[in-house]
């Protein structure tokens, strides 16, 4: 089954080169997992509340070496524009796959990663946990 | 291998090489310079306007290098502690940073600003511009290969894939990337 396309997601953000608070924007690197892996994690929000969003972070994502940073928020419809799927990946609650990816394999899948992470930052929006803001 | 202009405003018109460029990146800064300024000590040049120029020009370069290479270190600290605590990501290679560094270097040549520089999970170096309207983005692996993407919300796109040693087709790569730019 298929996430509808008004939902909205949010990747969760870990490391701080991959947004920037100045720009307010969200860097491609945030939707480029390492070169095997075909799937981006992004977890379903809509109807929920941001302290209920930033407590997803927490729990599923945050460790302590390596604590969430931001989020980047987008919407399915974005996604789907874009030919890929958002497929449900439970447990845990609300976990979704954006998918598929091309696997890094030749510089043409390669440059077609790089593009729809480009596109997928572009379109979302930058989210800051409030204790940063 | 020369530009003609070196300059870090912006030019609205494509930049005209003389011949090849991307041979002598360092046509600003020549390996005698460090010579040339003991020389100076005991005979103090002439500062005419052409001298003042040429200072103004190397102390930007100085600068603009200083400045790539402050923000590479730091790209590689958070790249080298993600890669530590966590072994399915791809580590950035040595490589990748040798590339970065010289791409920046021809961009001070092409009056290209300084992008942001940042690293991912595949093991790549990202420099990008972000204008309010889209995101231009150089990927870099080390592999001698340039991965350029554009994309702007009202959906015009560009991409394309060129050789860092393929000298003609970087620096047309480069004027793109400067139009697209400005």
């Amino acid at each position: 089954m298929k996430v509808s396309s008004g939902e909205k997601l949010t990747r969760f953000i870990r490391y701080s080169s991959h947004f920037s608070v100045v720009t307010n924007r969200v860097r491609p690197d945030a939707f480029l997992p390492h070169k095997n892996e075909v799937n981006i994690s992004v977890f379903r929000i809509s109807e929920i509340t941001e302290d209920e969003v930033w407590k997803i972070g927490q729990e599923y994502v945050h460790t302590e070496k390596r604590p969430v940073k931001a989020r980047a928020d987008i919407f399915a419809s974005d996604v789907y524009e874009n030919n890929l799927e958002v497929i449900p990946v439970e447990p845990p609650q609300r976990h979704a796959n954006i998918t598929p990816l091309p696997v890094d394999n030749s510089p043409t899948n390669r440059k077609a990663r790089r593009s729809l992470a480009t596109k997928l930052a572009t379109l979302s929006k930058l989210a800051i946990p409030p204790e940063e803001n | 291998m020369r530009i003609r202009r070196n300059r870090v405003s912006y030019p609205s018109h494509p930049i005209q090489l003389e011949s090849e460029f991307m041979g002598s990146p360092n046509v600003l800064l020549p390996t005698s310079h460090s010579m040339s300024l003991q020389t100076y000590e005991n005979n103090p040049p002439i500062m005419d306007d052409r001298t003042w120029s040429s200072m103004f020009d190397v102390n930007l370069y100085l600068s603009w290098t200083d400045d790539a290479e402050q923000q590479l270190k730091e790209i590689r600290q958070e790249a080298d502690e993600a890669y530590t605590l966590d072994d399915e990501i791809d580590p950035v290679p040595e490589s990748a940073y040798d590339d970065v560094l010289f791409l920046l270097k021809a961009f001070f040549h092409f009056g290209i600003p300084m992008p942001d520089l940042s690293w991912a999970e595949d093991g790549s170096l990202t420099l990008g511009w972000y204008p309010e309207e889209g995101t231009i983005t150089i990927g870099i692996y080390g592999d001698n290969l340039v991965i350029f993407t554009a994309f702007f919300k009202e959906k015009r796109q560009l991409e394309g894939i060129c050789e860092l040693s393929d000298t003609p087709m970087l620096a047309g790569f480069l004027t793109t990337l400067l139009n697209t730019l400005f």
